[in-house]
């Protein structure tokens, strides 16, 4: 298992995608402590790191969704573009092992990609409070950062998994990741529109992936002002989708014909 | 030679699609390659050659039948199995970003236990040396083809499939692929070689199976059936009464019916053919045809799809 995950890690630094990918998260980042430090307008005193680290966390995940499922869309899609999948498994590697080093591979390099990050934002925002002359206040720090970093994960994991499970389905690179981003896109808005009413739609859509990842990117922009919801339950649906998802899709990719187009 | 075959199917039928718009692209295909062969696995286009190979190889998943690769059911350990052997798959593919000695390595650490030298040695072996730095990506389709073959090398298997191996060469390409088949069958490697192009079969394998249509329509070792091929062909208009009547002649090798029972092959001097003409006449048979069979692969190759659809089987 660890050898094919090497593998996978070495197909993927000889791409120039994930290195793409990394620069349009990390601008998205630094581009509003750049705009805040340029703007000119009077500093603060105090640099409340909890407040400041809001912008990366609402940032990574909403661009990280669309990337993950790019990448994840991309590392299994592609294999069934370039025929390079029925060369892998004639070869004697197992279905649910290809299945597994694929997933832990694409998990290692988003994660990693998130973490980078993140941490990026954070000593980016340490080093514009101390260029401001302000204080440094980590009041609450802790329990937020690792509360949104593990939130940020888990809203990546789930569309990570689908846009895995769309590009085996539809043995398409282009197609897994079209249809992710738009689920994503178009969920997310439809949700939000109709969870505003009342009724059993209302209700119902309260399950749906679309609100309990807005309910989680609410709680990662919430400052201290905010009154926290309660963002168990999101986790544990979402948790829950993912674990469907992925056994779904071993459970496809194991039955999948792979015939001389892929 | 050893007597347990390296691969062996039993009745292997696979359908494609739903019920109710099914295509049966193999059709109760039971076949045995023994150790050592070259084997030939011969059939037009769209006849099920690559389908069958997917299902050797664990890609399709068979309607049913049975498959066993060096004695043993691939259901039990078909990774293991597959270890064993390497496939030169139609189309050759590569990650078209690497290098091709990037490429080698990625399937050589899959296969794991292939010595980063055997990489050199392969990449000279099919004279690909020069260019293995370049991206696989700007390739020719003969170069690949070579990539492919040298990827199935390397972990120096026991059995080797190959899917029209020589698509894409030149001329040249294509006498050094069938040099290497053979230096390869002399190793006593078990070859298992998927073609249309029958010339290149005949030079090469030592058994074949044709195919058509998802059935196997003959089989048997080259000589066998070539064999059949120098005999003389005839369309009588009574098969049976024919047979009866040529095989206690001394002079006749050999008398056999074709397999649909179309036509009767006999085995004789050619000296002879007006005498048998004679006998037939005298013994109230009309001769409708009688001609000498080439020697040719492919001249039975056709001859025996031609009976195939006279006896309504196409």
């Amino acid at each position: 298992m660890f050898r094919m995950i090497g593998i996978e890690m070495f197909k993927l630094r000889k791409r120039w995608m994930p290195y793409i990918m990394l620069l349009l998260l990390l601008a998205t980042i630094f581009m509003p402590l750049l705009e805040r430090y340029l703007s000119g307008d009077a500093p603060a005193k105090t640099l409340v790191l909890r407040e400041a680290m809001n912008s990366t966390f609402t940032a990574v995940p909403g661009l990280g969704i669309i990337l993950v499922a790019i990448l994840a869309a991309s590392m299994i899609g592609a294999e069934y573009g370039w025929g390079t999948l029925r060369q892998t498994l004639a070869r004697g590697t197992g279905r649910n092992q290809y299945l597994t080093a694929k997933l832990l591979a694409i998990a290692i390099v988003a994660f990693g990609g998130v973490l980078t990050a993140v941490l990026a934002g954070l000593i980016a925002n340490i080093i514009t409070g101390t260029l401001i002359e302000g204080i440094i206040d980590w009041n609450g720090f802790s329990g937020y950062f690792f509360a949104s970093l593990g939130r940020t994960l888990l809203m990546l994991a789930v569309y990570m998994s689908m846009a895995v499970l769309f590009a085996m389905l539809m043995r398409s690179f282009a197609a897994g990741m079209a249809v992710t981003v738009a689920w994503y896109i178009g969920e997310s808005t439809i949700i939000s529109r109709i969870s505003i009413g009342k009724g059993w739609w209302a209700e119902v859509t309260r399950y749906s992936i679309g609100y309990n990842i807005n309910n989680l990117m609410d709680m990662n922009a919430a400052d201290l002002l905010i009154e926290a919801k309660p963002w168990g339950q999101s986790c544990a649906i979402l948790l829950a989708y993912m674990i469907v998802i992925i056994i779904v899709a071993y459970y496809l990719f194991r039955r999948q014909d792979l015939t001389a187009q892929e | 030679m050893q007597d347990s075959p390296i691969v062996k199917t039993e009745g292997l039928t696979k359908r494609f699609g739903r019920a109710s718009r099914q295509i049966l692209a193999v059709d109760d295909l039971s076949i045995a390659v023994r150790r050592g062969n070259i084997f030939g696995f011969l059939g037009p286009n769209g006849s099920g050659k690559t389908t069958t190979i997917g299902l050797l190889l664990g890609l399709i998943r068979p309607t049913s039948g049975s498959i066993a690769l060096f004695g043993r059911d691939v259901s039990q350990d078909l990774p293991s199995l597959l270890r064993r052997t390497s496939a030169v798959l139609e189309n050759a593919s590569f990650y078209p970003y690497l290098s091709g000695r990037h490429n080698l390595e990625v399937f050589a650490r899959m296969t794991g236990g292939v010595p980063d030298r055997r990489i050199d040695e392969v990449l000279e072996t099919v004279g690909l040396k020069k260019r293995a730095g370049s991206k696989a990506g700007t390739y020719s389709l003969g170069m690949r083809q070579r990539l492919a073959i040298a990827a199935a090398l390397l972990n120096d298997p026991e059995l080797i499939i190959l899917d029209e191996p020589t698509t894409g060469l030149d001329p040249s390409g294509i006498i050094e692929i069938r040099g290497l088949i053979g230096e390869l069958g002399r190793q006593g490697k078990t070859l298992f070689l998927s073609s249309h192009l029958l010339h290149e079969v005949e030079q090469v394998c030592d058994h074949v199976a044709i195919l058509n249509r998802g059935r196997v329509i003959a089989q048997g070792p080259v000589d066998e059936l070539l064999h059949r091929g120098r005999m003389l062909r005839m369309r009588v208009s009574d098969v049976r009464a024919a047979v009866t009547l040529l095989k206690d002649v001394a002079w006749i090798k050999t008398v056999e019916t074709a397999a649909e029972g179309g036509a009767v092959f006999i085995e004789v001097d050619e000296e002879r053919f007006p005498d048998v003409n004679e006998m037939l006449v005298r013994g109230g048979i009309r001769v409708l045809e009688m001609k000498k069979s080439e020697a040719s692969l492919e001249d039975f190759f056709l001859e025996t799809i031609e009976e195939e659809k006279e006896a309504g089987h196409v």
